[in-house]
């Protein structure tokens, strides 16, 4: 079987694997400012609502279209949101912005002062009511005043030979990610970062191989966990453009992640942006001919209070507490820990293997008069795990070796646990007191598990959660 | 109001503990005998002054007579130390009413003064005589009120002092405290206390004797006096709060002393002296004697009964955590 071959066969199974798990985990829907016959796509969180791309017919007289297609071109809309179902009326943004020629995916600073988005770079000429294919995209920004959207400016790294598009800013405003297909990359479109650095924005870097392939990787979105979501037809796609995520560990993109069904589907998904917990989120699609935007929820709780696992420690020090420091000791102490074994000293420690009721006992050893004297002080130790959820599992593993996990060891009191939920870090959950997982990729992840307990009488239901690091290291650096 | 309350402690203290005496030394002190030598041994033979005073405390509940019994009280036989040949005479002479242990000189370690305080009750010399040799001489009956009354004790205080008046042999006996002229029974309550011990060690190293000084809660520091220990192991003192401290030993014909600070948790109670003898080159017929002041130069009383208890040292187990 070939190297190639045989890859893919792991990841397929990683995913279908998970896919059984916890498909059912997100539930999906499409917007209803969603248009038949137009395209809305690339959502950006803005104030109260969003705003977004579309296509749709704006005017009765002149709409201008594509060259290649005759379809009409794309402007920036906003619509508010009203409550977690209802959407406002979509607004198109101020001619300040959108022009006679695509105004596309936008991104915001975090105090949404400043936009910056996608447009046609040569955006002022009047060309008829169509557009000339040599007219590339490239990214503007505008200050958002109370006196309207003011001071467009052309990105620095815009170039009329080739697209610059896409932009994603990140919370702290240093880095911007963006599609490009200039040359030097992978192949078809790539991403790229800018940082900036004393207010400049620096050279286009290249994410690199994990990231971009010889297909097209676009639409980034880069979260302020430091995750970053973008699409691509390549990474194992399983039909056209899905959605993927990756994180840098120790300055390296990994591997990236694809997000799992129903967000992505055999059709195009793509601009995926989420919420700061991860837990809601928007994505676009064409599985319903034209792009729609639709909203995503996970059913898979949140475990806000979540802390540290602490490993449970059975080893103490056992002493004579009340020696006087004027006293020539002439005697020696012999511990009987209760479970079996003995240990001779003034001070010992002994690890207990198991926790349990025990009786620590002290005999006193004369040694001037050869004498024992049995049982001279008690104490009885109750030894118990640390009351929290517990994850049971080894803390190094291999890229592709199954590793078991379980909730087994977990010690609440007063908390009848119903239900254990475990985030492996590396985008995959599932459920069950036992489990096991895979990691495709070296790096170390966040395990988390949190459990709840049964309903009470008023219907109310508990929950905990801690979380402890693995690392995962490649077979080749073994 | 304290000094009343601390009376009082003292009163249930004794009842309390010293329910089952009264054989002089008692059980818990595990040493063979007293021991008093003639006035013209030695003192290197290991007594200091010829002389030994013990007060028995007998409850003023007690109404029926009282005897005191001496064991082998004469000087000669198996049990007796020779010098030479036995020409020894000891006096043992009983004292009752006032004065009898209240007398300042009765309560000193040295035979001086008016250490023959209160009234002679009774008194018998005996020389080489193979009718008492490991036999008993009892003295009595006495009616309890023939002692003197004293309220810190809730009792009759008698004494009773033996001398080796003639001679050079060392005796060797002990006392019984009884309710019965040829028996030991014991008196319920009833204890006895010396302030200066004299007597004969054991032969065999691994018998280990102890005699019990009473703390008082005025005591800050003790100082413990020992002679002719012949450097024979060592003294040790245990306690409710001391492990083993261990103390100077004196050498032949010697003193020897050791000073050391009470804890506050050895305050009203009776510390533990043991003497452990050493194991090589072995030390027979070890004829030794102690006593313990405190800070003011006071006397610690050695009951046979040590109130109290025997003081043991509580051991506590402590517990960390390891991290």
């Amino acid at each position: 079987m070939g190297r190639y071959k045989k890859k893919m066969l792991v990841i397929v199974f990683l995913i279908s694997g998970v896919f059984s798990a916890f498909a059912q985990d997100y539930i999906i829907t499409r917007l209803p400012f969603n248009t038949k016959r137009y395209d809305e796509f690339a959502p950006v969180y803005f104030q109260d609502g969003i705003i977004f791309c579309s296509n749709r017919k704006t005017g009765v007289f002149v709409n201008y279209t594509d060259d290649r297609n005759g379809d009409f071109l794309f402007d920036l809309y906003r619509v508010a949101q009203k409550t977690r179902t209802k959407w406002g009326e979509v607004k198109i943004l101020s001619n300040k912005i959108n022009t006679n020629f695509n105004e596309g995916p936008a991104t915001f600073n975090n105090r949404e002062t400043e936009m910056f988005f996608t447009r046609n770079n040569e955006a002022s000429k009047k060309i008829g009511n169509s557009i000339n294919r040599k007219n590339r995209l490239g990214i503007f920004s505008g200050k958002n005043t109370r006196n309207g959207w003011k001071n467009i400016k052309a990105f620095q790294y815009n170039n009329t030979n080739y697209n610059v598009a896409h932009p994603s800013l990140s919370d702290d405003g240093n880095f911007l990610y963006f599609a490009s297909d200039m040359p030097g990359g992978f192949g078809g479109i790539d991403l790229y970062v800018c940082e900036k650095n004393r207010g400049r924005w620096g050279k286009p870097e290249n994410l690199g191989a994990e990231v971009n392939t010889k297909g097209d990787e676009v639409f980034p979105f880069i979260h302020q966990s430091g995750r970053l979501y973008f699409s691509s037809d390549e990474h194992g796609s399983i039909g056209r453009l899905d959605i993927f995520y990756t994180e840098k560990v120790n300055g390296e993109w990994y591997k990236p992640i694809a997000l799992d069904q129903p967000i992505n589907s055999r059709y195009d998904d793509f601009g995926l942006i989420i919420d700061a917990f991860k837990k809601s989120g928007l994505f676009c699609s064409d599985r319903n001919k034209s792009d729609d935007i639709y909203s995503f929820i996970t059913l898979f709780p949140i475990f806000e209070n979540m802390f540290r696992m602490k490993e449970n420690n059975f080893c103490y020090e056992f002493f004579e507490k009340g020696s006087v420091n004027t006293d020539s000791l002439q005697l020696k102490y012999e511990w009987d820990f209760g479970d079996g074994e003995k240990a001779k000293g003034l001070e010992v420690e002994h690890c207990f293997k198991n926790t349990g009721n025990y009786i620590v006992q002290l005999n006193v050893i004369d040694e001037i008069t050869g004498d024992v004297y049995f049982n001279e002080a008690t104490y009885q130790l109750p030894i118990e795990k640390i009351e929290q959820v517990y994850i049971n599992c080894k803390d190094t593993v291999l890229v592709g070796e199954e590793i078991k996990m379980d909730g087994y060891q977990t010690n609440l009191k007063n908390f009848d646990i119903a239900e254990y939920y475990w985030d492996f870090g590396d985008g995959r959950r599932t459920k069950g007191i036992d489990i096991t997982h895979i990691y495709s990729s070296p790096g170390i992840y966040i395990v988390q598990l949190g459990v709840f307990s049964k309903e009470d009488a008023q219907g109310n239901k508990k929950k905990q959660g801690v979380y402890k690091n693995i690392v995962v290291l490649d077979k080749k650096k073994k | 109001m304290i000094k009343k309350f601390y009376i009082i402690t003292i009163l249930i203290l004794i009842i309390i503990t010293s329910s089952i005496a009264q054989p002089v030394p008692a059980e818990d002190e595990n040493i063979p005998y007293l021991m008093t030598f003639g006035k013209l041994a030695e003192t290197s033979w290991g007594d200091d002054d010829f002389s030994q005073t013990f007060f028995f405390v007998i409850p003023e509940e007690h109404k029926i007579p009282i005897f005191i019994r001496v064991y082998d009280p004469d000087v000669g036989g198996k049990i007796d130390e020779i010098n030479g040949v036995f020409d020894t005479r000891v006096t043992y002479s009983v004292y009752g009413g006032n004065e009898c242990y209240t007398n300042k000189d009765a309560q000193s370690t040295d035979p001086i003064g008016n250490y023959k305080s209160g009234n002679l009750l009774a008194t018998k010399s005996f020389g080489v005589n193979p009718r008492y040799d490991d036999n008993w001489y009892t003295f009595g009956p006495f009616n309890p009120t023939e002692g003197e009354y004293v309220k810190k004790f809730g009792g009759y205080i008698f004494k009773i002092i033996a001398e080796g008046v003639s001679g050079d042999d060392g005796n060797m006996y002990r006392y019984f405290l009884s309710t019965s002229q040829n028996s030991n029974n014991r008196i319920e309550g009833a204890n006895a206390f010396a302030y200066e011990y004299s007597f004969r060690m054991h032969n065999d190293p691994n018998e280990v004797s102890h005699i019990y000084p009473y703390v008082d809660d005025k005591t800050i520091s003790v100082e413990e006096k020992n002679f002719d220990w012949d450097s024979d192991g060592m003294i040790r003192v245990v306690s409710v709060a001391r492990k083993g401290l261990i103390c100077k030993i004196s050498g032949d014909d010697k003193w020897g002393s050791y000073k050391f600070k009470i804890l506050d948790e050895e305050m009203n109670s009776s510390l533990d002296f043991q003497f452990i003898k050493k194991r090589y080159p072995q030390v027979k017929n070890n004829n030794v004697v102690i006593s313990v002041k405190n800070q003011y130069g006071d006397l610690l009383p050695f009951y046979v009964v040590p109130i109290g208890g025997v003081p043991k040292y509580k051991y506590s187990i402590g517990v960390r955590k390891k991290n």
